[in-house]
Order: structure tokens, then sequence, then C-alpha cells
């Protein structure tokens, strides 16, 4: 048996927990300390655990309502369920409608505030069967739609981004787990209009430098569009659990990866 | 009307950006903040959008709209910023949506609301603060009009709306927009809707000696159908702040 160590003056102040000894000068027992609001955040249930940079301007744990999202694609169906759920109970079902290359979109549009480095998170379950799984972004400012996207192929487990003509071009190839939440972070400078970094899991992937694909679009308001997309590559339907989609503007730049 | 931008707003301190934690100890790959407005935003807070200022009180309309006595709203499903629930203000003429709350200290006080429309044709939001206190009210009208694509600012000074900016708004999403008064002085200040800041220190808020009045903080929305035709707009997220700072 190893030996114990007794930690006599553990746990005060700051600057964080992982301080061997505290910086006040009054022991408080075995317990840890921190200041770190963003754990403060984790720990009372924010949907915020994953990579925790950047600030929040909207996230939706799909405890409420689907009244923020638009569904798209024929027979394609999205539901709360309480079947899976990354955290807190429930998630949104996301349902091809059962034909060979059938899609199913969900979309979400904001207002955007002012253009930075943004983050697009979101988690997903499939379900197993044989399909791809997109998250796509759509940001129309009036005279451009740009469109930087992450596409994941079940199949191979290739998984691409969207170049500057909107071909796809392969980053990794990464096998995911079908019954567990994986979870997906894109950053995206819109100032520059390139990628800026992925993390899917514990993977994180330098896109600093690439454009991301856009396309003239005088018609088509202001807006920001978030979209996660399902396509189903066998003949019946095909499900993916999504959760904890995040928004966040402020993001800094790839340092210390 | 000039637009100055605001490059860093949102932001309170810069930690989170920082590759290693605020102390000398790293704590791995996770990145931390000690920004509380932050911290706000990830527990569910509606106050996402500025950040600036002292919340005195807010309504997301996620329990009832009580507070919003002698108005026209009702509460729906069809549409929310945040949870699940927003107010609906209807009219084929003209509704009205009031609020009166107590306020904390005169000074820079903010309001914040975010609005859907599901056609920007037909109706004009007349909207504004209006604070009486002590022997006298002070307030302004902002207007936003489908009908004009316009957005528009009352000049207690000359009399006259002003135009801040030609809009271009999406239907069927959220737009937020806040202003800030300084009540001390009885002039605007700010002026910030979605991605843009207007300055708008240059207009006077409206002052009437009125003795006899309760302090209190009225925030009031008229919605005018300007072709008598069902128009629906949608509310959430209404947030009044004090200790606004001045423009930086």
């Amino acid at each position: 048996m190893s030996e114990i160590y007794t930690v006599k003056t553990r746990g005060i102040g700051l600057p964080d927990y992982a301080q061997p000894k505290p910086v006040g000068s009054v022991p408080v027992g075995p317990i840890y300390t921190s200041t770190d609001i963003a754990e403060l955040a984790a720990r009372q249930g924010s949907p915020v655990t994953f990579d925790r940079r950047g600030n929040v301007i909207w996230y939706d744990d799909f405890g409420s309502s689907l009244n923020k999202w638009v569904i798209g694609g024929v027979g394609a169906t999205c539901v709360i369920t309480n079947a899976y759920a990354r955290a807190r109970g429930l998630s949104a079902l996301l349902t091809t409608g059962g034909g060979l290359g059938d899609i199913a979109t969900m979309q979400h549009a904001e207002a955007y505030p002012t253009l930075s480095k943004m983050g697009f998170e979101f988690s997903f379950d499939y379900d197993g069967n044989v399909c791809e799984i997109r998250l796509g972004t759509h940001l129309y400012n009036g005279t451009t739609e740009y469109y930087p996207f992450i596409r994941w192929n079940q199949p191979d487990n290739d998984l691409s981004y969207g170049d500057e003509t909107g071909a796809l071009v392969h980053i990794a190839f990464e096998e995911l787990s079908d019954v567990a939440f994986n979870t997906m972070k894109l950053v995206v400078d819109f100032e520059t209009n390139q990628y800026v970094r992925l993390l899917l899991n514990n993977l994180t992937y330098d896109l600093s430098g690439k454009g991301i694909p856009s396309t003239p679009d005088a018609v088509t308001l202001p807006q920001l569009l978030l979209t996660p997309r399902l396509e189903a590559l066998v003949v019946g339907v095909v499900g993916v659990f999504v959760d904890d989609v995040i928004i966040t503007q402020n993001e800094p730049a790839n340092v210390g990866e | 009307m000039a637009v100055y931008t605001v490059k860093t707003r949102g932001i309170g301190l810069p930690d989170y950006a920082q590759a290693k934690p605020v102390g000398s100890v790293p704590v791995g790959v996770v990145h931390t903040s000690t920004d509380v407005a932050e911290l706000a935003a990830r527990q569910g807070s509606p106050v996402t959008f500025d950040r600036l200022g002292n919340i005195f009180w807010y309504e997301d309309f996620e329990a009832t709209i009580s507070s919003w006595a002698l108005s026209d709203l009702t509460q729906s499903n069809e549409y929310a910023r945040h949870g699940g629930l927003s107010a609906k203000l209807s009219s084929d003429f003209i509704s009205l949506a009031i609020t009166e709350q107590p306020y904390p200290v005169l000074g820079k006080l903010g309001v914040e609301f975010s609005f859907l429309f599901e056609s920007a044709d037909g109706w004009e939001l007349n909207w504004g603060p209006f604070l009486y206190s002590v022997g006298y009210g002070c307030g302004g009208e902002i207007v936003i009009s489908g009908t004009n694509n316009l957005l528009q600012i009352y000049n207690y000074a000359d009399g006259v709306y002003s135009n801040i900016d030609q809009l271009n708004l999406a239907p069927g999403i959220f737009h937020t927009i806040k202003v800030v008064a300084d009540y001390e002085t009885h002039i605007w200040e700010r002026l910030l809707l979605d991605s843009k800041v207007y300055d708008i220190s240059k207009y006077q808020l409206s002052y009437i000696v009125w003795a006899g009045v309760t302090p209190v903080f009225d925030l009031l929305f008229f919605l005018w159908s300007t072709d008598w035709l069902m128009h629906d707009l949608w509310f959430d997220d209404v947030i009044l702040t004090y200790n606004e700072p001045a423009n930086m």
C-alpha cells in the first residue's frame, strides 16, 4: 500500500486548486479551492465544460423547446427526447426521412454581434447507422455568404473541412463512438474569413490560414446560421442525438496548442 | 450617422485567452476565467449581449407577465431567445406594453431587449424609457420602423426625429437593442443594435417639470400598425441596468 501523505495547509484562496500551499495563512482543511469561474459554471450545471474559451453568446441544451430551430430535409424530423442526453436529461433527436441519401438539418439563426473569432460547438451521438455528419455555419453580411463547415464521414471515418471553393479537404481519420456523445468545436475568424481550429473530443487541429468558402449573396439579410446536418448513407431512417449547442465570440488565437 | 466599432464588446477580463491560468500552475487543457459576466452567461443568464452596467431588473418571460400591468402582451411559446417563452404584442392599430420599476440611483441607465418580427412591413415600434424623479419627469423615444426600415431617435432640443440608421433586419430572428441615457445630464449616451454601436450623445432627453410624481422608471412600448392589418412583435430578455459607463 502506498504511503498516504497529508497536506496540512491545503485549500485557501488564490490562485487555484493546484497550489500545494494556500496563499493565505489559515488552513481550512483538506479542501481545494479555485477562483476559476469557468469551473464554477461547469460545476453548477452549465453545458460549457469542453473547451471553455470565448464568450458565450447563445447556447441550447434542449431543456425547454425547439422553437429556436428550423428543421429541413424531406421527411426529416426533430424531437426533444429523454432517450439520451449529454447531461441534464434531454437532447434533440434529428432523423432522416428513410431514403438513401436523405438529409436532415436543424438550423438556428442569430443576429450576429461584433464580428470576431467565433466558436461553434455541438455534441452528437449517432445511432450507429452509416451516415455523414456535418457542422456548418453561414454568415450573411448583406453582400456575401460565408459557409465554413466540417464533415465527418462514418464509413471511412474521414474528417474534412470545406476549402475556399467548398471542396472537401481531408484533415484526419477519426473513429467516433456511437454510444457516447462526441463534442466538436469549430473556431472561425470572421474578420479574416479563415478557419482557426477544430476540436474533436481529445484532439485539436490547427486550421489557421485556411480560407473559408464563400459566395456572393446580396439578397439574404445579415444573419448568422448554425446548422448541424445528417445524411443517411443507407436505406432507412438514420438518427443523431444533438446536445449542448454553443456559440461563442472573442475566441483567442491558437496559442499553446 | 457615424457608426463606431467597438472591437472588444462583450469582453470582461481577458484571462480566458491565456494559455496558462492566472496563477502560476498550469491546469492542463482547460482554459480558466475570472469574468463573472461570462459565468452568468454560461449559467443561463439572458445578459449575454453587451454586459456593461449593473442589472437592477430583467424579464425573460419564462414565468409570468405580471410585471407588465396594463399591457397588451401575451406569453408565447412560438419563439424564444433563451428558454422556451417570450412575450407577444399584436396590433392592428396600436397596442401597448409597459412596466414600472423602482430605480436605484440616478446616473447612466440602460435598457436592453430583444425583438423578433415575421414581416418587416406595416408596423412601427415606438419605445422608450421614462424616469420620474422628485419634481420632474425625464425620458425619450426611439423608433424602429419596419415600414420605412429606419431607426430614429427623438431629440427634445429641437423636437425632431433624427435618423440614426437605415435598417436591414432579417425577419424570424431575435435582434437585440440597447440604449443608454444619462438621467443626471438628460442626454442620450449610446445605442447598440446587433453588431452596431451608435454614439447618440448629441441628443437630449425630454425634461418636464412635474410636481408630485412618484419616483419610478417606466419602460414603454407602442406597436403601431401602419397599414391597419394585424402585426405581431415578439419580445424577450428585457434588461434594465444602472452604473453604465460613459462612451469609451
